[in-house]
This record gives C-alpha cells, structure tokens and sequence, in this order.
C-alpha cells in the first residue's frame, strides 16, 4: 500500500495535476492498481482520467526509480497513446481504480496498457501507451516569460 | 479557444494557455511544460465545440511530437471523415501533436 506522500517521492506531478492519490498492488515491472477519488465538480474530463492512468503508470515504470524532481530526475513524456476506449464518466465523490500492466521497458521507453474502472463498470481501456524520459536540459521552454517563472520556482 | 472556421468537414481553433493556470504549479515544478493530455483535450473540445451531438468514443491514436511550452499559441485543424476526426495541433506552424479522434452521435 502507498500513499500520497510515497506516491510524491516517485513522481514529480503536484496539486494539482497530481492524479493518483493511492497504490493498492504492485509487482515490480509487471503490473499495479492504483486509484483516485474524483473531488472535483462535475464528471471528471477524460483527458484528466487519461493523465491520471498515465501517472499510475509512472508509479510502476520509475517505482525503482524515483523522479520526484524533473530539473534534475528528468521529464517523462507521452509519445504516443491509442486505441483508447470510454464508458460512463466518473463522477464527483467517486475513486476510479486504475489497472497497469507493463507490455516492455527499453532502456527509458515503457509501452503499458491497461483498464480504469469505477467498481463493476469499466470506463476506460488504454489499449497501449508509450512514454519515455527526456533530461530538462533537452526540453527547457525558451520563452523570456517561461523562463523567469521557472527560475522563481526553482528558487 | 477560439473557433475561427467550422464548416461540416473542417474545424479551425486557436488557443493560448494561461502561465497562471494552476495547472502549470504541479506539471511541473520549476518546469512548467503543457500537458500532452490538454493538447489532446484542446482538439476534443474543437470536435464538441462545433458539434455538441457527438460524444467521444475512441482516442484511435495520439501522437506528440514536440515539447509545448506553456504559453504558445496553438492551432488545432480538424478534418472530419465520417465518425473518425484527424487533427493536427500546431505551434507557429509545427506541428506539436497528430490525433485521431472516433465520435458517436447522440442525437
């Protein structure tokens, strides 16, 4: 089991865009149920229910791996994510379990797949996604505004 | 966003982020990129924006091809064929992003 705080020391994903709040199972570089409860207003928007699968995901790709820090851990990227299928929404007040398996880890490329649901009812199945890490140094936004917003966060 | 162009067949949108969002606070830290799920959720509210009567069915493919920063100004170009919708979501011309979109219709 893992929480919260576990979960911050893996990824580097923040309120509020930190989407996962508990690992329930996890086999190290095969497979883990994870879960969010959706506090929000209204149902949750399907590309934060696809984030927050993703970042289960990342649990299980980096678990052995924390990067809880992108500046210095590295960025994870989508590359690409297909054949995605929907349900019924999640609603407020509802925890959607998150189910990931890893297809293969090539150096810092995973492909996963897996399912969401919300107890019986599947509302979502990935059919693959692929991500893969990139140092900051590769991605650092170049504009003045971005930039400085970046240099005060830091600090 | 703003939709410029809509016609049955094709869908012109143009969005700009805010740096203020919040959402730049936690993706990431010190290092705020845009998300690639709100790259793919900008050409899903394109498709909904001019046709409130289709429903998402199936992301059949989402491919992202270059980092966004959290300020640009994106483009979004959707043709529809049929159910399935192809969009390309540019960035002073580049494409960032490729993604196909299968709709059903609920009217």
């Amino acid at each position: 089991m893992m929480g919260i705080e576990e979960i911050k020391r893996i990824i580097p994903h923040r309120p509020p865009m930190l989407l996962v709040d508990r690992v329930t199972e996890l086999v190290p570089r095969r497979w883990l149920v994870g879960s969010l409860t959706h506090t929000g207003d209204g149902p949750l928007p399907v590309s934060l229910l696809i984030e927050s699968w993703g970042q289960a995901a990342l649990v299980l790709i980096r678990h052995d791996r924390p990067m809880p820090d992108v500046l210095t851990d590295g960025v994870p990227v989508a590359g690409v994510f297909e054949h995605v299928r929907f349900g019924r929404p999640v609603l407020p007040g509802e925890t959607v379990e998150h189910r990931v398996t890893m297809q293969r880890l090539v150096a810092d490329t995973a492909f996963v797949t897996g399912e969401s649901v919300v107890g019986p009812e599947t509302v979502m199945r990935i059919g693959r996604l692929v991500g893969a890490m990139r140092p900051a140094d590769s991605l650092r936004p170049s504009r003045p505004a971005v930039a400085a917003l970046a240099g005060e966060a830091a600090r | 966003m703003r939709i410029e162009q809509t016609d049955p067949d094709l869908i012109v949108a143009r969005i700009r982020p805010d740096l203020a969002d919040p959402v730049f606070a936690g993706h990431y830290p010190g290092f705020p990129l845009l998300p690639g799920v709100h790259i793919f959720e900008f050409v899903h509210r394109a498709v909904v924006g001019a046709a409130p009567h289709l429903a998402l069915d199936e992301v059949v493919c989402c491919r992202f091809l270059l980092p966004v920063d959290c300020d640009e100004e994106l483009v979004v170009t959707v043709r529809r064929d049929g159910d399935l919708h192809s969009g390309v979501v540019a960035v002073a011309g580049t494409p960032v992003a490729e993604i196909l979109l299968r709709y059903r219709n609920e009217e």
